[in-house]
């Protein structure tokens, strides 16, 4: 149907209208939102990290320094060496150098064995560490202060990072200064330095874990940052609900990474994307419904109103539409209904037309009836008058049979002949009533008697004559001429009576219908122009002897044969 | 227009999720190059490897990627990538096995090749030894007085039926190891002993190396056959369990640590094979392994016999890999007969 696809343009059209905004919209500011957050949450970290890389890198500054401070000490390389003089001064050395660290870190003398001598923390006495392997093997290749990750393997549960100085001693190493940094060192370090919501892993150089805030209980983060560092993946890739960041101390070596919660939490964005997704299958609902309301608020009209054509098609006419409102539509249906009722109207006018046409031919029937019934009366009145020898009515009888046969024949067009024929039987009538008051003449061109000329044409130019030329009781001639001239046969009725009233005159020019007199003129006027144009109706020409009518009639000379043709 | 206004509104969609990632953090610069790498596949066990691992990065530099599994698995996996090999170095695996993919592994001595106690270097140094693992029995200090238990020939003996802890060898490479060897020490027919001893076992075979020690220590079996390192180490957890050094013999062989052929990171892989056979790994292996050390300049432990007062056998690993098949065939077979 014409109105689905109407229908579906209208819903398209509101579809893209509501839809594509609120999308561009959802769009923008989820990334807008997402942006911002990512952006603030990298300042964030930033802030925390540099916080704690600056307490680090100063303990480890701060460390080293107390290291080297107990290196230089001779008394100490001394007491390491020969284990001679009194513990009480060596420590008292030891506490004083490390003063100001002592609750930051503990701080341990090692002889060139590897057994423990002096500490601040809580070793024993005479506990060992390997001098060939790991911190003190390379603290005593290097010559300055090297810092270890204690891996779980060595079994020391206490230190989670150390720090080492090997002491010179006479000829062979004399000693080893050790700082070792455990679990609640660390936590000290990093308090107060890094969100609540988010988790802190240090990293020694090689990226095993030294230490991890309580937030880290798995084990396995830090093999995994490191698998995915070395396959150069992304660490979102190792939990995709936490961002990471991180920071490398450049004396140790030593990474620190912050780990943070997903600056856009994944129910956040769920529950967004969920409420996104409901506009929009909200907006799809009403865009629906408010495109078929419209739809149907349109088409149904036009739909009645192009089933009310069809009906008017089929020809019923007194089909109306409803009109519901004043909008255009509603223009268009009153437009209708009032052109179906104008067409009503004219068309039931047309019929009373038709009818009465009808009727005035059915009465025209009834006037012509029984012609034969006049004729055989008139022949009887010949007869009768031939028989009591009144002539005069035989003649008249005749005559006037003779003109009634020809008046009720079918043609519209004789031959002048006949024309002339039927002129004289009416003059003859006439001659009889009028006895002696006129004279008829009548001069025709004998090549034009069979040229055709309407029927009746002539009788009342020459009844007029009669009529009215005489009527004040004077006698005169009547000349009726037929000539030729040019192409055309010129037909002239001229009397010496009276002539026309001015009036009349007028009248007549003015082709005003006659109210009673001067029909018969009209008439032959009015058939001459129908038949042969304006120009060749009747002209009044200037009587010969300045008194009475002469009327002139121009007609072309055509024939039965070339009418034939 | 209307086209432009959609494309205008399509590469907004695209271009802003995409400016809203890429918040990583900045590695590339931590990230090692490709020469301070190495990959190693290992079949020790962490407490193993892991030491020996974290020391030889802090030496070197080098970021060492660790790939553990099992043995078999781990070679497997090196003969599939022989094309483009992802391993470097091999480390850990009976050198039985590694015998066996000798054409996935290149030739390397080390400077301490010398060094190596003598029987134990490779023909052709195809794999580097690691550590030397003397086959051991052990009995319950329960229920086996001392010097009831003296050799191989003792676990023929009908008082011993069904009371042999001893892991299947289709399974565990080191039992398989341990067969040969009593089997090469003992006198008489090799494999008319291999039946007697399969008759005296009853059917009781272990699925695993590891279950021998405990099976002794519970004391579901008296008397077992293991490596030298797993008997001490389970006597060091204090398991009742006792070293007995077989009177006719034993061997002691190696696990190795092998160069891939065409390997990546050749120069690490080759600085690795040095670092494992150096005197100050072999001092680990000895002090906190409870092996031996298969260097002749780094001294066993004090309280194990030496190395020269056992007699060790000259175990062919080449000839025992190649009677596999055939052993493992003449086993089964076995195995069905004994059980009823």
């Amino acid at each position: 149907m014409n109105g689905s696809s109407f229908q579906r343009k209208l819903m398209g059209a509101f579809l893209a209208v509501g839809i594509i905004p609120l999308l561009v919209c959802v769009f923008l500011i989820l990334n807008v939102f997402r942006v911002s957050l990512a952006s603030s949450a990298a300042a964030n970290a930033e802030s925390q990290l540099s916080a704690m890389m600056g307490g680090f890198e100063e303990l480890m500054v701060s460390c080293g320094d107390v290291l080297e401070g107990l290196g230089s000490r001779r008394t100490v390389a001394r007491a390491l060496e020969e284990r001679g003089e009194g513990d009480t001064l060596i420590y008292s050395t030891l506490y004083d150098i490390a003063a100001p660290l002592l609750r930051e870190a503990d701080f341990s003398l090692y002889d060139g064995e590897g057994r423990l001598c002096y500490t601040t923390g809580s070793g024993r006495a005479g506990e060992v560490l390997p001098v060939n392997w790991g911190l003190l093997a390379a603290a005593r290749g290097k010559g300055e202060v090297v810092y270890r990750a204690v891996s779980s393997y060595d079994g020391n549960p206490k230190g989670r990072m150390q720090l080492a100085l090997a002491i010179p001693g006479g000829e062979e190493v004399a000693g080893y200064a050790v700082a070792e940094l455990g679990d609640d060192h660390f936590a000290r370090l990093l308090e107060g330095k890094y969100a609540a919501d988010s988790d802190v892993l240090v990293l020694d150089p090689y990226w095993s874990q030294v230490y991890a805030t309580p937030g880290i209980q798995e084990d396995g983060l830090a093999p995994r940052l490191r698998e995915c560092l070395l396959e150069g993946r992304s660490f979102s890739e190792v939990e995709t609900d936490r961002s990471f960041s991180l920071l490398r101390e450049e004396n140790s070596g030593f990474t620190v990474v912050l780990r943070q919660p997903q600056p856009l939490a994944e129910w956040v964005s769920q529950l967004f994307y969920l409420a996104a997704g409901m506009s929009l299958l909200l907006c799809l609902a009403l865009c629906l419904y408010v495109s078929m309301r419209f739809s149907r608020q349109i088409v149904q009209p036009i739909r009645s109103l192009n089933s009310a054509m069809a009906a008017v098609e089929e020809g019923d006419l007194a089909v109306r539409v409803e009109v519901p409102g004043t909008d255009e539509i509603s223009q268009l249906s009153g437009r209708f209904n009032r052109m179906t009722q104008r067409l009503k109207t004219n068309l039931d006018d047309s019929i009373r037309q038709q009818q009465e046409l009808g009727n005035a031919q059915i009465r025209m029937m009834q006037a012509q009836l029984n012609p034969h019934f006049l004729y055989n009366t008139l022949d009887t009145l010949k007869w009768l008058g031939k028989i009591n020898r009144v002539p005069e009515v035989a003649t008249i009888s005749a005559d006037l049979g003779d003109i009634l046969r020809s008046s009720i024949s079918g043609d519209e067009f004789v031959e002048l002949r006949e024309e002339v024929e039927l002129l004289e039987r009416y003059v003859e009538i006439q001659k009889i009533r009028f006895p002696g008051k006129f004279e008829y003449e009548m001069r025709v061109d004998g090549s034009l008697l069979d040229a055709l000329v309407p029927k009746l044409m002539l009788q009342p130019l020459v009844e007029n004559a009669i009529i009215h030329g005489f009527e004040d009781g004077s006698h005169g001639r009547i000349l009726v001429s037929v000539r030729t001239e040019g192409a055309e046969m010129v037909l002239t009725v001229e009397d010496d009576g009276c002539g026309m009233s001015r009036e009349s005159m007028e009248r007549f020019l003015a082709r005003e219908e006659p109210r009673s007199r001067h029909f018969g003129l009209y008439n032959v006027d009015a058939i001459l122009r129908l038949h042969y144009g304006p120009e060749h109706g009747l002209a009044f020409l200037p009587p010969a002897g300045g008194k009475g009518t002469c009327i002139r009639v121009r007609l072309p000379i055509s024939r039965r044969e070339e009418e034939r043709e | 227009m209307k086209k432009r206004v959609l494309g205008a509104i399509l590469a907004l969609l695209i271009f802003l999720p995409a400016c809203s990632q890429g918040q990583e953090p900045e590695t590339a610069d931590l990230v090692p190059g490709e020469e301070e790498r190495l990959v190693v596949y290992t079949s020790h066990k962490e407490e193993v490897y892991g030491p020996i691992i974290k020391e030889f990065e802090e030496r070197t530099g080098i970021w060492v990627e660790v790939v553990t599994g099992g043995t078999g698995e781990l070679l497997e996996q090196i003969a599939g990538e022989r094309e483009a090999p992802r391993c470097d170095v091999m480390f850990g695996g009976g050198v039985e096995s590694l015998q066996l993919y000798e054409d996935c592994f290149e030739p390397y001595a080390g400077s301490g090749a010398d060094l190596l106690k003598p029987g134990l270097r490779p023909e052709g140094d195809r794999w580097t030894p690691f550590s030397s693992l003397p086959v051991v029995l052990i009995y319950n200090t329960r229920l086996v007085s001392p010097g009831e238990l003296t050799g191989w020939g003792d676990l023929l003996e009908e008082r011993w039926r069904g009371k042999i802890a001893f892991a299947d060898p289709a399974v565990s490479g080191s039992s398989y190891t341990a067969v040969i060897t009593m089997l090469s020490c003992l006198e008489g027919d090799f494999w008319e002993n291999l039946e007697r001893f399969e008759e005296n076992l009853d059917g009781n075979i272990l699925l695993g190396s590891g279950e021998v020690p405990a099976a002794v220590d519970a004391g579901s079996c008296w008397v077992g056959v293991t490596l030298e390192e797993t008997a001490l180490k389970r006597q060091g957890e204090g398991a009742n369990i006792a070293i007995v050094y077989p009177v006719e013999g034993t061997s002691n062989l190696p696990d190795g640590t092998a160069l891939v052929a065409g390997a990546r990171h050749g120069d690490n892989a080759r600085a690795f094979l040095e670092f494992v056979q150096s005197a100050d790994v072999q001092a680990l292996v000895v002090s906190d392994f409870a092996r031996r050390s298969v260097r002749s300049d780094v001294a066993d432990r004090d309280s194990l016999p030496p190395e020269e007062e056992i007699s060790m056998i000259q175990y062919d690993a080449q000839w025992a890999s190649g009677i596999k098949e055939e052993f493992l065939a003449r086993w089964e077979q076995g195995r069905e007969e004994g059980s009823p």
